[in-house]
């Protein structure tokens, strides 16, 4: 045996990690090797002083200042609105029927106002689609290779051809888009729909919700799962929409659906208090007086932020609790990190709105 | 925790739920600070950036993919994490000074030293312990990790080699290697500690200064 191979078995032999061969190959070794058996001296020595090393115990109130610090990491994210909407996804789960109800809002809006009306909407939607819905849960990479995917050349939908005339190149896309999506709630699925699938409206898939309901409540969470995953997002994708057009169809519709009614609307308010002591009995009493959830609270000593979310026709009341207890000094309101929000956006029921209380307190 | 529960509080904290997080990460705390502290030789740095690497976990468990346990992924986020800290300490030349403070820190919590050992042994324990510390803290970032992981904290082929991402061969020939390069270093530092004391015999008295 080389001296090389005798290394190994002896740093083995400490760990008890050899075999009775090993073992007998090791002492024989050792039998003739002088310079491994003062190897083996020298190294038994090290490892009995590293087996004195005493184990480190961990620093007193180490877990409550890392729970504080991780709780100040997730008051941060929340100020990106984007993040926000994360936390309220469970909560959506709750409100589907709002969302079912929302999309039949909208495809009566569409059918009423007609398709300059679902183009300007398609329109805005192509540009949140990259930086809210994708953002929030994929990965740069991922996010890249997504949006590539929302923004497909019309062409790719055109195959079915359609009434063309006096339409612009771009309004065709959107067009025919519909109208396979009408199809497809009709069961009659086409190749191009799945390549249309991140151009899906809202307007036409809530006929196929009726149809079946039960599914769509796993397709969102469907969709959450296989966005993180750490596989190539553009095979993922392409794999779904190959067993399921209709359902990532589906999936897509509701999901955008979602975004719009759960986390549409925030207030950002500066609130000056006396004492801080109270303030966080008195939001949490203010929350349960108008069917309000607080969502996070991040008070050190005389500043913070407490984030909460309520419906949208208890905010004024739940304001007018607030500046019972300290004074608003700055009120800013906003929709999915857009100011000035759109008419399209509030043709859908806002249902709730989430607010977020800068507080500073007077008293030192 | 049970698989099911874990696979649970994995899906809730995916979502954004520190509370389950919370949950996960409460049984790794004391390996991840352990490593920590091992490997960046101060408390004060252990805990920075041990918790650093609770709040990497935190903000990208979208990234767990749930092929290893998860306290095997956060050690993985561990060592990797003070891996690139002591790159970044190379590049500003700060290691005497981390030196410096890893000696007159002492390694040995006064708990450790038991009540029944004599106050020589006591002393003698806690030389040894600066000693091979010291050592440890000479080595490259690869040896210090493998020891730290085996030898100080006791985990076992198997977790190692899932941790660091290596074979299970590599991690024994690289703990070989490892083991005799601290040993290299035991030995060199005895031998300059001994050549100065010879020195500061020759100048006939303890005036000697480095």
């Amino acid at each position: 045996m080389k001296c090389e191979d005798a290394r190994i078995l002896m740093s083995l032999r400490f760990d008890n990690a050899l075999s009775d061969t090993e073992q007998i190959q090791l002492t024989e070794h050792l039998e003739h090797c002088k310079d491994c058996r003062e190897e083996w001296l020298h190294l038994e020595d090290v490892m009995q002083m590293l087996s004195q090393v005493p184990p480190v115990v961990l620093p007193e109130n180490y877990h409550e200042e890392l729970m504080k610090k991780l709780h100040e990491e997730q008051a941060k994210e929340k100020v990106i609105p984007f993040s926000v909407e994360k936390q309220h996804k469970k909560m959506s789960q709750k409100h589907l029927g709002a969302i079912v109800a929302a999309a039949v809002v909208l495809l009566a809006v569409t059918s009423n106002y007609g398709f300059d009306r679902l183009l300007h909407l398609h329109d805005e939607k192509k540009e949140l689609l990259p930086s809210s819905a994708m953002e929030k849960i994929a990965e740069p990479s991922e996010a890249d290779s997504f949006s590539a995917q929302s923004q497909l050349p019309p062409t790719a939908t055109l195959a079915e051809g359609d009434t063309l005339e006096g339409l612009t190149q771009e309004s065709n896309s959107e067009r025919s888009t519909a109208k396979e999506e009408y199809q497809a709630a009709a069961n009659v699925p086409t190749d191009s729909l799945a390549k249309a699938v991140p151009s899906v409206e809202s307007a036409p898939p809530p006929a196929t919700q009726d149809k079946e309901s039960p599914p769509t409540e796993d397709t969102p969470k469907e969709k959450e799962e296989e966005i993180p995953s750490t596989k190539d997002s553009s095979a993922d994708t392409a794999d779904t929409s190959e067993h399921s057009p209709l359902s990532l169809a589906r999936t897509a519709t509701i999901m955008e659906a979602q975004e719009k009614t759960t986390a549409d609307h925030y207030i950002d308010l500066s609130l000056l208090v006396s004492a801080e002591d109270n303030l966080q009995s008195s939001v949490n009493d203010f929350c349960a007086k108008h069917q309000g959830i607080l969502l996070d609270s991040n008070i050190d000593s005389a500043e913070g932020m407490i984030t909460v979310e309520l419906p949208s026709e208890n905010v004024s009341a739940f304001l007018q609790s607030l500046s019972t207890i300290g004074t608003i000094t700055e009120q800013q309101e906003s929709s999915m990190g857009v100011e000035n929000n759109t008419n399209e956006a509030s043709a859908l029921p806002a249902s709730t709105t989430t607010i977020r209380i800068h507080f500073s307190s007077s008293k030192p | 925790m049970q698989a099911n529960n874990q696979q649970a509080q994995i899906q809730r904290a995916k979502n954004g739920d520190l509370y389950a997080f919370e949950a996960l990460i409460k049984e790794s705390e004391s390996l991840v600070y352990a490593i920590a502290y091992r490997m960046l030789a101060n408390p004060e740095d252990a805990k920075d950036i041990s918790q650093e690497v609770f709040i990497k976990a935190y903000k990208n468990i979208h990234k767990f993919d749930e092929k290893s346990t998860f306290s095997t992924w956060i050690y993985r986020i561990a060592v990797n994490t003070c891996i690139d800290e002591l790159r970044k300490r190379k590049q500003k030349q700060t290691v005497s000074i981390e030196e410096e403070q890893q000696t007159q820190d002492g390694f040995v919590p006064k708990q450790f030293v038991s009540q029944e050992l004599s106050p020589e042994d006591a002393y003698l324990i806690l030389e040894r312990n600066r000693e091979v510390m010291r050592a440890i803290h000479a080595l490259s970032e690869e040896h210090k990790t493998i020891i730290t992981l085996r030898d100080l904290n006791g985990l076992s082929y198997t977790e190692i080699s899932e941790i660091t991402n290596l074979s299970l061969g590599t991690v024994k020939s690289r703990l070989a290697r490892a083991r005799t390069q601290l040993k290299n270093e035991i030995l060199k530092n005895r031998e300059q500690t001994h050549n100065i004391s010879r020195l500061t015999n020759q100048k006939g008295g303890s005036t000697y200064e480095m």
